[in-house]
């Protein structure tokens, strides 16, 4: 089928490596960066990957992705403010030890469980991920459309305020993705006379602008200066001892599977995993009353099971293209950008790829876990930058990195408009993650139902319902409208707190 | 509340623009467009009416504004002197905007971002940078 030969040599290829510690030491000081986001980070070093091969290139943005999910937890334990929502549940024990002296323990036990929920769920990706992907064959036109809508309203229906605004997201981002001239017919749409918007609007500015230029405007609006009181690390080793690792074994072990389960659920992401992990954890304690002054098991549980997601949430979207949160939608943009269709064909046509990518996130959790462990005391100091110097560096990057891709100035105009309309979207309850979607499925969206309806001669409902796939995703459509309800429930049930859920991870 | 309404408005009354332009494409092209224009309409009908307690936000009003402003004035500048000599103007200016008084970071910051910049995109991804007007 392939050759593991030339997978090992595509691993130990300079490229690669770099790639990979640079994804996850740049994803761990994005995560651990108060005001930036693991989708953030992603968004901005996808130009970057543009002209790297295609292995290398997802490898560095699985690891930024990891890196970044793990580096939450840096500043969620020393400040008590995490750096990503999935690091939420960390906050509440980790800052409690870092109070009591005991801060570079907590550091020390995230980054093991991270480390392991992580590789735990690279092997689950590693196992569940070829057979899955053959479902993708028996995918036709139809399917695909009904897919395409699924994946806008299970995001669309958990992001933002409210399942209105989250599908007006998505039907916004189906519009955008209709600028340009229409593949079927070649005739242009909503070009306006523009030339450089015969060929659309280009992803990746679009996406960089929603989610990195938005976010410095955000930034720039915050009044306070957060001065932060960073707590100190104390005087404890930050490697946890085989006394503490005995004792949390079964806790990050069920953390995990916690975690990789609901990555595998489109829609769901690091924070209800987290929140999940803590709880039955706290649920199977002998002494749960401990959780929230400082328990190492309540830090272990997050964060395993928060690190658990990413790999679980590569399951659907290499198989599928279904993205399971903002970040993972981010990551198919830039698969995509490399050529790349999630499906069968990944793990045949381009399986010495697919399978790199997938052995690579695991080296990629072991060198976080590495990096994690040697380095906490400097990265303490990540977590002080104040955002009047990190903005503009982003919006350097932003420019450059939307350039970059087609060398186009007016790509970088259509950054900063994005930015513009994304912050002010954001403000008002509509999450930028449905538009994403909406831009990258569309054509894919427009093209199923277009052939879908020639295929069925006039009669659409009964081609629809003809076919098990469609009726199993219509299904689902119908679920995942329903979704913020049971969602709702479902936080309830495990008192999540109900902040604005921003799938950031 | 107020705000929902505005937004809702406006992707009404920008959504019927759009929708009058489709008039211009041939038949086949038009429709996939339409069926997403008249979804966002009635999804603006509900937002509409969806009365809904808001909280009114603490952020300020002109700083994401005028953070734009220079951003755009960076891009219009890169275009005009080229990418490098640009960013060496736009990073302090926007350092200052943002309350930063201390000369020394923001000198070695914008250096650090510069050798950056061109170490990653010009020797490893050999991007060819914008060529500005003047130089």
């Amino acid at each position: 089928m392939f050759d593991f030969t030339d997978v090992f040599l595509e691993l130990i290829g300079l490229q690669t490596i770099l790639a990979l510690f640079g994804g996850v030491v740049g994803g761990i000081i994005i995560g651990a960066l108060p005001g930036l986001s693991a989708t953030m980070g992603v968004a901005l070093l996808i130009p970057l990957t543009f002209t790297m091969k295609p292995a290398p290139a997802l490898i560095m943005l699985a690891g930024i992705y990891a890196g970044a999910v793990y580096g939450g937890s840096i500043s969620a334990i020393l400040i008590h403010t995490p750096g990503t929502p999935a690091s939420a549940a960390t906050a509440i024990d980790g800052y409690q030890m870092t109070k009591k002296g005991l801060g570079a323990k907590a550091l020390g036990i995230s980054t093991v469980s991270s480390g392991i929920g992580g590789l735990i769920s690279g092997l689950a990706l590693l196992l569940i991920a070829p057979p899955l992907s053959r479902i993708s064959l028996m995918f036709g036109p139809a399917e695909y459309f009904l897919l395409a809508v699924f994946g806008l309203t299970i995001i669309g229906s958990l992001v933002g305020d409210s399942i209105i605004k989250g599908l007006m997201s998505g039907l916004i981002g189906l519009l955008i993705g209709a600028v340009g001239v229409d593949v079927m017919t070649g005739y242009p749409r909503f070009t306006f006379g523009l030339i450089p918007l015969e060929s659309g609007i280009n992803l990746i500015p679009a996406l960089i602008g929603l989610f990195s230029m938005s976010q410095v405007l955000t930034l720039s609006a915050q009044k306070k200066a957060q001065q932060v009181e960073v707590g100190s690390l104390g005087n404890v080793r930050v490697t946890p001892s085989l006394e503490d690792m005995k004792r949390l074994w079964v806790t990050i072990l069920r953390s995990s599977g916690i975690g990789v389960f609901v990555g595998m659920l489109p829609g769901a992401g690091g924070d209800i995993a987290s929140w999940v992990g803590y709880n039955e954890a706290r649920r199977f304690s002998k002494n749960p009353r401990k959780f929230g002054t400082g328990a190492p098991e309540g830090v272990a549980a997050s964060e395993a099971a928060n690190n658990a997601v990413t790999g679980g949430a590569l399951i659907p979207l290499l198989t599928l293209g279904i993205p399971g949160s903002s970040t993972t939608a981010v990551l198919l943009g830039g698969i995509m950008i490399q050529g790349l269709i999630p499906g069968r064909e990944l793990f045949t046509k381009h399986a010495d790829v697919t399978y790199t990518l997938m052995i690579g996130f695991l080296f990629a959790n072991i060198i976080m876990m590495v990096v994690g462990l040697a380095a906490a005391r400097y990265l303490v100091m990540v977590t002080k930058v104040p955002s009047k110097y990190l903005a503009p560096v982003i919006v350097s990057l932003c420019v450059i990195g939307s350039y970059a891709i087609n060398l186009s100035l007016f790509d970088v105009g259509v950054m900063l408009v994005f930015g513009l309309f994304g912050y002010y979207m954001l403000k008002s309850g509509f999450h930028p993650a449905p538009v994403v979607l909406g831009i990258i499925l569309g054509p894919m969206a427009e093209k199923g139902l277009r052939t879908a309806l020639q295929l069925s001669q006039g009669a659409p409902i009964a081609y629809f319902l003809s076919k098990p796939i469609s009726v199993v995703l219509i299904i689902l459509i119908a679920l995942s409208l329903l979704s913020p309800i049971l969602m709702n429930k479902l936080k309830k049930s495990q008192d999540i707190p109900d902040t604005a859920s921003d799938l950031d991870s | 509340m107020i705000r929902d309404r505005i937004w809702a408005v406006f992707f009404i009354v920008v959504g019927a623009l759009l929708y009058a332009r489709t008039y211009t494409f041939i038949p086949a092209s038009a429709k996939f467009p339409r069926m997403l224009i008249v979804g966002i309409i009635i999804l603006s009908v509900f937002l509409f009416i969806n009365d809904k307690k808001k909280e009114t936000s603490d952020d300020a009003v002109w700083p994401p504004i005028i953070t734009f402003l220079i951003s755009v004035g960076y891009a219009i500048l890169v275009y005009l002197i080229s990418f490098f000599p640009a960013t060496a103007v736009f990073l302090p200016v926007l350092m200052y905007y943002m309350g930063s008084r201390d000369w020394k970071t923001i000198l070695l910051t914008t250096v650090g971002v510069e050798i950056f910049i061109y170490f990653v995109f010009v020797m490893q991804l050999e991007v060819y940078m914008p060529r500005g007007l003047l130089f």
